[in-house]
């Protein structure tokens, strides 16, 4: 499966939770059966409204950065071209206020985890 | 003569503003824009500059220079570019850097007279009640 693919299949799950460790980042997903779990070593920008316990509206990859890690990767004296974006809209975000991520990374490693519900 | 075209064939100095996306970067190649993606903005601007600097940089310089200032509408929240921000980092936090770059323009009548809006195809002309096409 595709990279944009695998990207697009997380739309209708729950962001459950963010991890972060220094550059490397782990966001978690469920959608009752299973969890997707991305990883990547990079930059994570959240808008000041939680994005956890939300549902995923939209999730599109980019080989173009926003100004925001552009401007945080010249900083670090890193090549933006090296780095691809990835936005995750979530769901019941209005005009005033977006809740949303956006994602920097030159690779991004996604695996698919059954759920195993207890009885 | 198409859009892109008219754009390309003048010899001012261009400024592409827009939300990022893969077709915005071919655009600004196809008329050949200047834009975020240029180093220092193709303006040397310093980088050691906070982005709300930077960014005032680029409209200062573009409009002294007499140049175009390159907007694209698209996915674009306008009623809050119209509405305002009460600082940069209000606009900042919430991903809406460009929405802001919009409300300069908007409060600036130099910057308003040198810009035009666009959907990377067809010139679009900004109203009171939204956006049409601009016909010849």
């Amino acid at each position: 499966m595709e990279l944009r693919e695998k990207i697009r299949d997380i739309i209708g799950t729950r962001l459950v939770e963010i991890k972060k460790k220094d550059s490397a980042i782990s966001l978690y997903f469920e959608n009752g059966d299973h969890k997707d779990v991305f990883q990547f070593d990079g930059l994570i920008f959240e808008t000041p409204l939680t994005s956890v316990n939300k549902k995923v509206k939209l999730a599109e990859i980019n080989n173009n950065l926003g100004i925001k890690a552009l401007s945080q990767l010249r900083y670090e004296n890193k090549n933006p071209l090296e780095y691809k974006q990835l936005l995750i809209q979530m769901e019941n975000q209005s005009d005033e206020w977006k809740t949303e991520l956006i994602c920097v990374f030159k690779k991004i490693k996604i695996t698919k985890r059954a759920l195993v519900h207890s009885r | 003569m198409s859009f892109v075209d008219k754009i390309r064939n003048s010899n001012r100095l261009k400024f592409s503003f827009g939300k990022s996306s893969d077709l915005i970067v071919i655009f600004n190649q196809r008329v050949d824009a200047l834009s975020m993606y240029s180093t220092n903005f193709g303006l040397g601007i310093p980088s050691n500059l906070s982005m709300e600097n930077q960014l005032r940089g680029v409209f200062k310089i573009v409009n002294e220079e007499n140049g175009i200032f390159l907007f694209n509408i698209s996915h674009v929240n306008l009623v809050r570019a119209k509405k305002g921000f009460v600082n940069f980092d209000e606009a900042a936090e919430s991903n809406m850097i460009t929405e802001w770059e919009l409300s300069l323009i908007l409060q600036n009548e130099d910057y308003l007279n040198k810009t035009i809006f666009h959907n990377g195809i067809l010139e679009l002309v900004l109203t009171q009640t939204g956006i049409k096409v601009k016909w010849n």
